[in-house]
């Protein structure tokens, strides 16, 4: 192994280390889809950030099914989707997350990873490798990883739990009740541990200054470290845009079912909702207590409709109905809002 | 100029050679592969099938070992340890593989891909997900066991063609449904190795596709070496038994039915699409296959596909040929696929291999053909096996003698044809295969002799009914 570094220490002709000033996730990964898009022909990057009160959800994941966003959006959160895989993340400042950008020719999960264990094993805490994505000391959990390989470069991303709410985590990652079946995948639960719990001196500045200190020892080069703000790439703000974006965040998760149950005065109610790119693309009801004809309508209105629960609320709104049927349709109304749509 | 990356799915005999092919020609190689490098062919087909097939050979050869003056007492089999070398030789070539890839800086993942968009695939594992960005991909998914609308058939216990390569007890008795080119392989070993074995085929003749002379021939053999072959006979229902399960079929629209200890259904494979995605993407199928144009692209231009997934012919070698074809084409070269000069190798004893067109296809088409042909027996090499059984036969045009196509059936056929292919595929002349010297004593005289009696007799035979 030590052979194999030596070769690539000498094809490294451009190192980085790149901090954000900013707290929000969409810029934060702005910045690191454009650092890995210009990365230079051997050249590596150590890019070091923080999310406040964000919810981080894989390339292939659920928005719906995986975060409870509701309650994270009325509690001013941020749900974010990264270009990697994987399973859905809690981020907030008690919570360091760094990224190894690099050309692909450089790409080395170990040194990667020994970075990684030697910050943390300064601090006499016992960190190991587990498996192939989680960093764990003392049995539990403290670092999620996961990687993305783009055509010329590649990046090894993960969190550093140090003194993140896991009460927050724990609410905001509730998987959802209702019956989703999809292709994406579904995080996997994991015990988890704050750094800090296990020595009290460690802080996000000092874990900073230790990656950076073990960085340039391990890939032997002496960068200096470099702030990246907002609005001073337009670049940068286009991906921003993108990472914002509803299309992006919700849109992008893989086509699913869900299906809605209840129980009103009325009768029983069953709602079968497939979706593509965040677009009801066929809905189906059963009840026996609704006429034939509203079925129909409020099955027709939902179609097309973008899976929001302003425009789905409108959508059955719209639906044209007797009187004495308004009842149904606003306990329809009434019953999805309290929804994660 | 930065590389092109080509990310292909699947690392059976189409997509590991298609990646290696690719590197050398300078590619940034990804192959993803959720189970085992080598696909069915290196790990659950023709590798493991050869190594029972030689040992199904051997054992047979020393009961028969007295008449080459070799007295051999007690000649036994250990089913464990046979099934422990074919697992041997099977790891060994699938360890080698995965050296040629690693040597050649293909970076190999293991999960389960799935279509992200045309640009980007992601690979799944229990654990974790890869996310990948690619200029190119190529998709080798393979196929998987056609399982024929039979009663019982899924039951417990009846055996695939990728089950029985790990029985280590041998049956008294085995009944093979199907008798294609899977079903007769494992009747032979099977036979071989002492086991009572009844095949039973719903078409009229064995080995579809196959001249009928050869299959004749082998129809034969096979009942000189007591297997029991049904043709035309509909199987219905497989049930348990007390010893066994029984099989209960419609022959002539009489109902029959057979008793033995163990089934092996062998009725065919069919393309799989290793759980992508492929509507998503926009590409097209076409009878349960991947629709691919003479140069392997599919309906998305930068997607390829190659092997049994494009349904063409479900044979290694044509994959790996496809796999070759699909990565020159990604890399500026226009190669397209030709099917014309496909060999076909079959393992039953002895041997089966063909090339072209049979006789049935020549006769079909109205063109006006001649047939060389020269019986195994008649050469001093096959005289010196103790081998007697198969001929070989060769189909040219009549006016221009070009050869279309060969059969043989015979001692070590598989290793002959090629001689033959390379005649078909370059369009060569009878004239050609004549006017070369042929080593002896070789089996390849026959293909020699073969080619005499095209146009004016063979040397070493005279056919009585001339």
């Amino acid at each position: 192994m030590s052979d194999l570094i030596d070769e690539f220490r000498e094809k490294i002709e451009h190192a980085r280390i790149v901090h954000s000033d900013s707290f929000n996730p969409w810029y934060n990964l702005a910045l690191e889809e454009y650092l890995l898009n210009n990365t230079k022909k051997n050249e590596v990057i150590l890019y070091l950030w923080q999310n406040d009160n964000t919810v981080v959800i894989g390339r292939n994941q659920n928005a719906w099914k995986e975060c409870n966003c509701r309650l994270l959006e009325d509690n001013d959160g941020k749900l974010a989707r990264r270009l990697s895989g994987g399973g859905a993340v809690y981020h907030d400042l008690g919570n360091l997350n760094f990224t190894f950008i690099m050309d692909k020719n450089l790409y080395d999960i170990h040194t990667q990873l020994e970075v990684i264990l030697k910050a943390v094993r300064d601090s006499n805490i016992d960190a190991e490798f587990s498996g192939r994505n989680d960093l764990v000391a003392s049995g539990r959990k403290f670092s999620g990883n996961a990687f993305y390989y783009s055509t010329n470069s590649s990046y090894h991303h993960g969190t550093i739990l140090i003194d993140t709410d896991f009460k927050n985590m724990v609410q905001y990652l509730q998987v959802s009740q209702e019956k989703i079946q999809s292709k994406g995948i579904e995080s996997v639960k994991s015990r988890v541990v704050n750094l800090k719990e296990l020595n009290p001196n460690v802080s996000v500045d000092q874990m900073k200054n230790e990656l950076e200190k073990y960085f340039k020892e391990l890939y032997q080069i002496d960068p200096k470290s470099q702030i990246i703000s907002p609005h001073e790439n337009t670049e940068i703000e286009k991906l921003q845009e993108k990472y914002s974006s509803w299309d992006w965040r919700y849109g992008q998760a893989p086509d699913f079912d869900i299906t809605y149950e209840t129980r009103f005065d009325w009768g029983d109610i069953n709602l079968g909702l497939s979706l593509k790119k965040g677009k009801i693309q066929e809905s189906k009801i059963y009840s026996d207590a609704m006429n034939a004809d509203l079925i129909e309508n409020i099955a027709d209105n939902l179609e097309g409709c973008q899976f929001k629960i302003d425009e789905v609320k409108k959508a059955i709104r719209n639906v044209k109905h007797d009187k004495e049927d308004q009842e149904v349709i606003d306990d329809l109304v009434n019953w999805l809002k309290e929804k994660r749509i | 100029m930065t590389e092109k990356t080509i990310t292909i799915i699947g690392g059976g005999t189409g997509g590991y050679v298609a990646a290696i092919k690719a590197a050398q020609l300078g590619a940034d190689v990804n192959l993803i592969e959720k189970e085992s490098i080598g696909g069915t062919c290196l790990n659950w087909g023709c590798i493991p099938t050869k190594a029972l097939v030689y040992t199904a050979e051997k054992f047979s050869e020393l009961k028969k070992a007295r008449r080459f003056g070799i007295e051999v007492d007690d000649v036994n089999l250990n089913m464990k340890r046979v099934i422990k070398n074919k697992d041997t030789i099977v790891k060994q070539l699938v360890g080698g593989v995965e050296f040629l890839l690693d040597k050649h800086d293909v970076k190999v993942f293991k999960g389960t891909a799935n279509l992200v968009d045309e640009n980007t695939v992601s690979v799944q594992t229990d654990e974790s997900e890869d996310i990948i960005e690619t200029d190119y991909i190529i998709i080798a998914t393979g196929s998987k066991v056609k399982k024929a609308p039979i009663k019982g058939i899924e039951m417990d216990g009846i055996l695939t063609s990728k089950d029985i390569l790990d029985l280590k007890e041998l049956p008294e008795s085995l009944a093979v449904i199907g008798g294609g080119v899977i079903g007769m392989e494992f009747a032979f070993i099977y036979s071989n190795l002492g086991v009572d074995v009844k095949v039973v085929e719903y078409l009229d003749d064995i080995l579809p596709g196959i001249d009928k002379e050869v299959t004749n021939e082998i129809a034969k053999i096979a009942k000189r070496s007591r297997i029991d072959v049904t043709t035309g006979a509909e199987v219905k229902e497989v049930s348990k038994t007390e010893k066994g399960y029984q099989v209960d079929y419609l022959k002539e629209e009489q109902e029959e039915s057979l008793e033995v200890e163990k089934v092996l259904v062998a009725t065919g494979r069919k393309p799989s699409f290793g759980g992508l995605d492929l509507e998503k993407i926009g590409i097209q199928t076409e009878d349960n296959a991947i629709k691919v144009d003479e140069y392997l692209q599919t309906s998305v231009n930068n997607i390829y596909a190659v092997g049994d997934v494009t349904g063409k012919i479900l044979l290694a070698h044509v994959a790996s040929h496809q796999g070759i074809t699909a990565a020159q084409n990604i890399m500026g070269e226009k190669k397209k696929m030709d099917y014309k000069a496909v060999p076909a190798a079959i393992f039953t004893d002895p041997e089966i291999a063909t090339v072209g067109l049979t006789e049935e296809e020549v006769k079909e088409q109205n063109i006006d053909y001649q047939v060389g042909k020269f019986p195994f027996r008649a050469n001093g090499k096959v005289k010196t096996m103790n081998e007697r059984n198969g001929f070989i036969k060769i189909i040219s045009k009549k006016d221009s003698g070009e050869i279309l196509g060969s059969s043989i059936i015979g001692v070590h056929a598989t290793d002959l044809i090629h001689e033959l292919t390379l005649a078909v595929n370059k369009n060569m002349k009878i004239e050609d295969i004549i006017e070369t010297i042929h080593a002896h004593p070789t089996t390849s005289e026959v293909i020699h002799e073969a080619a005499l009696d095209s146009i004016g007799g063979a040397l070493h035979y005279v056919r009585l009914n001339r």
